[in-house]
């Protein structure tokens, strides 16, 4: 193998990482934003407020660590957050049906 | 050979890098003392029910309190930029912290809001008009500045209070401890705590069982006195005894 082929196949190793890693915490802030709406549609912010404004400010600080470049802390506050919406939604009675 | 040298030191480099974006610097002691304060400050607001009144200042509290853990934890802050977060974290709790008294005054503990009317068995009613019986209530006893030993002027209250548990085994007693208005919220809230334990120790003392008294404390949130002096001071450091 050539000089030109590593070089050119370690960037791409490094390339598809990255694109993985940023791949997963959107994913995460989408399932996030997507459970946060749903208990918003429950009238979790009623009927579980706890839950509800934990969720929300869970994700408020996910999209800090977006914007920070931190995707690890931004993975772990969207799952919380999307942890917090199951239960408020569960809490103010399953949803919107 | 000086490309490959090149290629293996740019793969160093990018090594160390992605070593570097994972690394966890550890929470320094003070680091953890901070967050371990700022997490008993949220609690003790939570225990006082603040869940009721301020349920969205509780959740941002306590997502604060996570957030500066989390950045005291990575390694891309320095210490000042860790510090701040601890701040913002610590500023929310003081807030939570405010909101607790305003929120006992819309929602009283229940045991508080009226002494239960003592069990005592019913007469034979042989007087047409109902006499409800008499509550039966007990004096404060009141504390030194800062201190919680029981002083000699509280022992007779204390012992009257062991002789009714005592003739009235199916009573419960609840002691709450208060504090005066000097110190900080959390600190006022541990020291009515070890008010109401010192109380709750010496009636064991003397014979009732720990099962059948709990204890609350107010801290400074619920004064006897709402003046400013050294008069109204001493009337709030004490321990009321409410029957259950």
């Amino acid at each position: 193998m050539t000089m030109g082929r590593l070089w050119a196949l370690t960037l791409a190793v490094i390339l598809s990482a990255a694109m993985a890693a940023g791949c997963s915490s959107a994913t995460a802030m989408k399932n996030a934003r997507a459970a946060l709406d749903n208990a918003k549609a429950a009238g979790a912010e009623e009927k579980a407020p706890y839950e509800y404004y934990s969720a929300e400010s869970y994700f408020g600080l996910a999209e800090h660590e977006v914007q920070e470049g931190d995707r690890k802390g931004a993975i772990l506050f969207a799952e919380k957050s999307e942890k917090f919406s199951a239960e408020a939604v569960q809490k103010a009675g399953g949803g919107a049906k | 050979m000086r490309k490959r040298n090149l290629f293996l030191f740019a793969l160093l480099v990018l090594a160390v890098a992605f070593a570097a974006g994972c690394a966890k610097r550890g929470m320094t002691k003070s680091d953890m003392d901070r967050a371990d304060a700022i997490a008993a400050k949220i609690a003790k607001a939570e225990k006082m029910g603040i869940v009721k009144c301020n349920p969205r200042e509780l959740a941002a509290a306590k997502a604060e309190l996570d957030h500066a853990r989390h950045e005291a934890t990575e390694g891309h802050y320095n210490q000042a930029e860790v510090d701040a977060y601890f701040t913002a974290a610590d500023k929310a709790a003081d807030n939570l912290w405010a909101l607790v008294g305003p929120c006992l005054e819309k929602n009283p503990p229940k045991p508080i809001a009226e002494p239960p009317a003592v069990a005592a068995p019913p007469p034979p009613p042989p007087a047409p008009m109902p006499m409800a019986p008499a509550p039966v209530t007990f004096e404060s006893i009141h504390f030194d500045f800062d201190k919680s030993f029981i002083r000699a002027d509280a022992k007779p209250t204390l012992q009257a209070v062991a002789d009714y548990m005592k003739k009235n085994p199916d009573a419960k007693l609840q002691i709450e401890g208060h504090c005066d208005e000097r110190g900080t919220p959390e600190y006022n809230f541990a020291l009515g705590e070890r008010r109401a334990n010192a109380a709750m120790k010496y009636l064991v003392n003397l014979g009732v069982a720990g099962s059948r008294i709990t204890t609350i404390s107010y801290g400074e949130e619920k004064p006897a006195d709402p003046e400013h002096n050294e008069a109204a001071w001493a009337k709030n450091r004490r321990d009321v005894f409410v029957l259950r």
